[in-house]
């Protein structure tokens, strides 16, 4: 037995090296199949989120007051129960009833938009990534608030759900990002911000 | 495929994934029901899969009536949604506004937000869908 460090041996080492880089940086394709897979489950994650937006509809927006509570006697992260109560429930006279609250039916009325926002994004894979993007945020929020109330993973699952959508370009197919995709790219020759709205679908 | 059996296809795809869609519901399926009161074919033991059907047989319809559309002209992405998502808002004012305050007697009174929205963003993805099933299929016969 021997250990060889003759050039010989050295360049048959730098040269698996070299493949085994090349093989960790080769482009991934997504085949038809997959893309079509990824846009299905874009659509259906889009509909939980638009199914969402009926128990909590304006103008009082009262379905999600129930939850706010919730959140402020379930949250884990200390100090946001203190947020809560100084925004949403800012006002309150009781934890059973909107009476009273001042902040509460604008700031509901943001985290309807925004769930809207997210359910057209991904129904129709118009900007995906923004949807995707806001969908994690707002998923997030869910976890950080209600996680402990329930099974944990109920809400880590939505987290990871528009995570995933985030890190792939799922409107680019049976959605207008299809359209919009190529339309940007040629813009974002000329135009920064076409470069960077070109990030979004 | 000529263009009719391939609107015919894509409106069926579309349509069942529309219901796919309507199924994923509390209930599960139980605003199926509301797609079978269109036509006045509401009832508890069968309505869902009336809806179901329904929106199936129709999907396929707009499909065909999509392909006619179409012609022999060269299809682009930009014209297949743009006549799916107009075949989708017509098929919301044909039957969940027109057929089923007619037919279904919806009364306009009872027309909220919440039963606006639901009906109509899912015939616009249903539009969607058909324009780009359509589209994708023209483009597979060209690979």
């Amino acid at each position: 037995m021997s250990i060889s460090s003759s050039a010989e041996d050295r360049e048959v080492v730098t040269s698996a090296h070299s493949q085994e880089r090349g093989a960790t940086v080769a482009p991934i394709t997504l085949s038809e199949r997959s893309i079509l897979g990824l846009a299905l489950l874009r659509m259906f994650v889009g509909y939980l989120w638009f199914q969402q937006l009926f128990w909590k509809l304006p103008p009082d927006f009262k379905g999600l007051f129930p939850y706010i509570v919730r959140e402020t006697k379930f949250t884990f992260i200390p100090g946001y129960r203190f947020v809560l109560q100084h925004t949403f429930l800012a006002g309150c006279i009781s934890t059973s009833s909107t009476a009273g609250c001042t902040l509460f039916v604008p700031l509901a009325a943001g985290v309807w938009a925004a769930e809207l926002i997210v359910s057209i994004c991904l129904l129709f894979g118009v900007f995906t990534r923004l949807g995707a993007i806001l969908s994690t945020v707002l998923a997030l929020q869910l976890y950080i608030g209600l996680s402990t109330s329930e099974w944990y993973w109920t809400y880590g699952t939505i987290v990871l759900l528009g995570f995933a959508l985030t890190t792939v370009p799922a409107g680019r197919r049976l959605g207008i990002d299809q359209w919009l995709a190529p339309w940007l790219k040629a813009a974002a020759v000329k135009s920064r911000s076409a470069r960077w709205v070109s990030w979004l679908v | 495929m000529n263009t009719l059996l391939r609107g015919l296809y894509s409106g069926l795809m579309a349509g069942g994934i529309v219901g796919m869609l309507y199924f994923v519901d509390y209930g599960p399926g139980n605003d199926l029901h509301g797609v079978a009161s269109w036509f006045a074919f509401d009832n508890k033991d069968s309505g869902r899969l009336i809806g179901f059907m329904l929106l199936i047989v129709l999907g396929g319809a707009f499909g065909l009536i999509f392909g006619a559309l179409q012609g022999k002209r060269e299809i682009t992405i930009s014209r297949a949604i743009a006549t799916g998502l107009g075949l989708g808002v017509a098929w919301w004012v044909i039957f969940a506004f027109l057929v089923a305050l007619v037919v279904g007697h919806l009364s306009l009174a009872r027309l909220t937000l919440g039963s606006f929205l639901y009906p109509f963003t899912l015939c616009l993805v249903y539009g969607l869908l058909l324009g780009a099933i359509y589209f994708q299929s023209t483009v597979r016969k060209m690979i």
